[in-house]
């Protein structure tokens, strides 16, 4: 079974569980910097990268999702390619404007029952295996 | 795209992370060829000059994060 390692990034003198993924979007590919959320339900993505791509991410399901300090975020859900190594497949990912993080998020849907993630925080790694 | 690229982006990133927040806060930066080769002011800005230089394979592009925005997260 393959297994994709990818190291833990320094930030602020600690260290964080941030991947890259390649996204596609208006049939070319981005790669995006995600940070590996196990508390987020679904990928949650700045809008500004959809805005960027030309992407009309605002013709989809418009949803609501709550955050840390209790409020709902709007979030417009699509169905998207991701790429995380070699691996493509479908997922829901959302689009937000108020997403109230620096990072964009990938979240458990299609991701965490694909994947079997290990965070390894002794060895500043995070892997994820088929 | 190609894995490798994915993966060449990922290294870097953990190799360059803090110098960026040092020395790009709140710009969003397009990374290509290990090195940052455009910085602006959002994602829009920076994909459309990406777009006029025609610049491939296709750039990181990144919201560089505020010591301060870290610590929300961490």
């Amino acid at each position: 079974m393959p297994v994709h390692v990818f190291r833990y990034k320094p930030v602020q003198g600690r260290l964080a569980p941030i991947i890259m993924v390649g996204i596609k979007l208006e049939e070319t590919w981005y790669p995006i910097e995600t940070y590996v959320d196990s508390g987020a339900a679904y990928t949650l993505l700045h809008a500004g990268i959809a805005k960027g791509a030309r992407f009309d991410y605002r013709a989809a399901h418009l949803t609501y999702c709550q955050v840390g300090d209790g409020s709902f975020i709007p979030v417009y859900l699509h169905e998207l390619e991701l790429q995380i190594s070699s691996e493509r497949f479908l997922a829901p990912v959302g689009f937000s404007e108020r997403l109230g993080v620096v990072f964009n998020l990938l979240g458990r849907d299609n991701i965490f029952s694909r994947f079997r993630i290990c965070f390894q925080e002794q060895n500043k790694i995070l892997t994820l295996e088929i | 795209m190609e894995a490798f690229i994915l993966q060449q982006y990922d290294e870097w990133l953990a190799d360059h992370m803090e110098e960026l927040v040092g020395q790009y806060p709140s710009k969003v930066v397009a990374v290509h060829g290990g090195q940052v080769i455009y910085a602006g002011e959002s994602e829009e800005d920076v994909y459309q000059w990406v777009r006029t230089k025609g610049v491939t394979p296709m750039p990181l592009v990144f919201r560089v994060p505020r010591r301060e925005d870290l610590n929300a997260i961490l």
